[in-house]
């Protein structure tokens, strides 16, 4: 075992809450998803996502320790509850319009695809993983409004590029999602750049820290018109 | 079902890659072998569609193993697959499951959860690698709930 200096030690502590921001900042896709906003200072009724935890104080006094995965793995799940809570929203939205599914799904996709587009600008998609390998490969064989970018491995819908977010066994989801960011508003204080707030502090126990990790946001579904949910028979 | 994708690297580790998708699948998980042998891949299946099925369930699963065997593994799908994974931001999903520290690039030694095996007995690991797949699957499974803010202040 190696032990650090005091400087060293809170030098580490520094480190580790960079880390933990610097990975919630790069991973977040919330702005991808929806239009974010700062909060005024005044403003109230806000949510927020975030936890407290013990860590061991001997992360920071041995310098044979690395922590860095555990501190990515906090921001990384930070991220994903970040989304999950979006979409129990957006599917709890009863003034989201929910279209009923063709026995064509590709057929389905293209005309509220193309419905939707010519409104508003497709921006993000949300998409069922089970279809992932028919929409690659047998898609842009059974459309030609339907491509594969071989070089990003992207999909290409009617000369666009929406970014698509697969459902997985930790964000299972049946339906595609058409998104325009206008169909919500995500606010954040301090401001949206600064959003997350973590510290290490001491805690009630001598081998322990207590590592808080916070972020305060208001959702809000603005103009549900410019997102729609097209569901499945299967 | 906890749903496993297995990738590897270097010639040598598809051999542990194939006898540890036999162990986890009777441990009754569910399992994806990624290599154009496995009997998991779809008989007749092109190269572009055994790709994105492999694409799929690495998005789709639930922990994603990779066993490194070689210090430079040979095959270009390993590159393409590590290319893939850190595209979509899996890396908090997978494990490394190596031979040795020396198969593990220096500057992802802190980004990549990994175990070692004893190259001549690499199932002697497997039941430790399968306490850490469900450790993980456990900490990834637990999303943190919204809850209102204290009024008042940033």
């Amino acid at each position: 075992m190696t032990e650090g200096t005091a400087d060293n030690e809170q030098e580490k502590i520094k480190q580790a809450i960079d880390l933990l921001k610097e990975t919630y900042y790069d991973s977040s896709e919330i702005a991808k998803i929806i239009n974010t906003r700062n909060a005024g200072a005044e403003e109230e009724d806000f949510l927020q996502l975030g936890s407290k935890f013990y860590i061991p104080k001997e992360w920071f006094t041995r310098n044979d320790i690395i922590y860095d995965i555990a501190i990515r793995q906090f921001a990384e799940n930070l991220v994903m509850s970040e989304t999950k809570y979006l979409l129990s929203r957006v599917f709890g939205c009863t003034e989201i319009q929910t279209v009923a599914a063709e026995p064509d799904v590709l057929k389905g996709f293209l005309k509220n695809y193309k419905s939707f587009s010519e409104r508003y600008k497709i921006q993000a998609i949300f998409a069922p993983i089970d279809l992932y390998v028919k929409m690659h490969v047998d898609w842009p064989v059974a459309s030609a409004d339907v491509k594969l970018d071989f070089r990003s491995g992207e999909l290409i819908v009617y000369d666009e590029k929406p970014k698509f977010f697969w459902s997985n066994n930790y964000t299972p989801f049946s339906q595609f999602i058409f998104v325009n960011k206008g169909f919500g508003q995500w606010a954040t204080k301090p401001d949206f750049d600064n959003r997350l707030s973590v510290s290490i502090t001491p805690s009630d126990k001598e081998d322990k820290l207590t590592l808080l990790f916070l972020t305060k946001f208001k959702f809000e579904i603005t103009n549900p018109d410019k997102i729609r949910i097209l569901s499945r028979n299967e | 079902m906890v749903q496993v994708a297995i990738g590897y690297g270097g010639t040598p580790a598809e051999q542990v890659a194939t006898k540890l998708r036999s162990y986890l699948k009777d441990e009754d998980l569910e399992v994806f072998l990624a290599s154009p042998h496995s009997h998991d891949m779809p008989q007749g299946a092109s190269d572009q569609e055994q790709w994105q099925l492999i694409q799929k369930k690495f998005l789709e699963c639930n922990i994603i193993v990779y066993v490194c065997h070689d210090e430079t593994p040979d095959r270009s799908a390993v590159k393409a697959e590590m290319t893939f994974i850190k595209k979509h931001n899996l890396f908090n999903k997978m494990i490394i499951f190596s031979k040795s520290d020396s198969c593990i690039p220096q500057k992802a030694k802190k980004i990549w959860r990994s175990m070692h095996f004893a190259p001549e007995k690499p199932e002697e690991s497997f039941s430790r690698l399968l306490n850490e797949i469900f450790r993980q699957h456990i900490r990834l499974s637990a999303p943190i709930q919204a809850a209102p803010a204290p009024t008042g202040g940033a």
